[in-house]
């Protein structure tokens, strides 16, 4: 098969309104998305819901080295480059495409890290992820 | 077949230290839309394996009714928890909390909400959680 589309997160609304000023939070959205039969991958993001006007949100895809050999630590890095970040776009519906590179391990994680630089206002988005894979550079 | 597990989310862990004084936090979900159609007795099993929640603030694990709809784009879980359990500074860690009943909708979907008491500390838990799955099939 030269490549497979992975739903990471269903439709969701992520709605970190309640952040203190000033301050951040990190959410993860997944974990141990299976990369083993893969070369190279892509996010695809749908934003079908989008209020930011109280700060903005990141989405960051990590390499996930998850093992049994000790299963109850988490192992993550961020792959460079392969942020976005919600906070600019002035309308809704948007797809976005975010290439995840090659080299991509065993797994892939994703979150979210909300951060409030208003006092007022939502930090809210509605959005789904899906992981495009393919087995060439 | 009588009954399934089905994992939400792995040993993970959930900081709401840094949410507003005397704040609820919106529900933020976890894991997938699990479809509960055959097989409604829905058990939700929460494992805490590290507990940093101070003074009377909570982390609170609620399963929703979900109105999942394939090939839509937008998500439709209950505005309320169908049940829940919370995570406070008197829970001991390790440890198991479960609840359990009957699913009335097609989908259920898990999701964390959390509140900030505002006496200070942290609002952290290390948690894994999985619904048990079964039918009244012998």
């Amino acid at each position: 098969m030269a490549g497979d589309v992975v739903t990471v997160v269903a439709p969701r609304r992520y709605d970190f309104s309640t952040l203190t000023n000033g301050k951040s939070m990190v959410f993860r959205l997944s974990q141990r998305v299976d990369a083993r039969n893969w070369v190279g991958a892509a996010l695809l993001m749908r934003l079908t819901e989008l209020d930011m006007g109280g700060g903005n949100v990141v989405i960051q895809a990590q390499r996930d080295g998850w093992t049994t050999d000790d299963p109850g630590n988490d192992f993550l890095t961020n792959i460079p480059g392969a942020a976005f970040t919600l906070g600019a776009e002035p309308f809704t519906p948007i797809f976005e495409v975010i290439d995840l590179g090659v080299c991509l391990g065993s797994y892939l994680a994703f979150t979210a890290t909300a951060s409030r630089t208003s006092a007022t206002n939502n930090i809210l988005a509605t959005l789904s992820l899906e992981v495009r894979f393919r087995n060439n550079a | 077949m009588a009954g399934k597990l089905v994992p939400i989310i792995p040993k993970t862990t959930y900081d709401f230290t840094n949410i507003q004084a005397g704040a609820i936090t919106a529900a933020l979900p976890i894991g997938d839309p699990v479809d509960t159609l055959e097989y409604p007795l829905v058990g939700l099993i929460v494992r805490v394996h590290a507990n940093n929640v101070g003074g009377t603030s909570y982390i609170q694990v609620g399963l929703y009714f979900d109105g999942f709809l394939d090939g839509s784009s937008f998500a439709y879980p209950d505005k309320d928890p169908w049940t829940e359990l919370q995570i406070t500074n008197g829970i001991a860690s390790p440890t198991v909390l479960f609840r359990y009943g009957t699913i009335w909708s097609q989908y259920a979907t898990v999701a964390l909400t959390s509140n900030n008491s505002g006496v200070g500390g942290s609002i952290a838990a290390t948690i894994s959680v999985d619904l048990y799955l079964r039918n009244a099939d012998p």
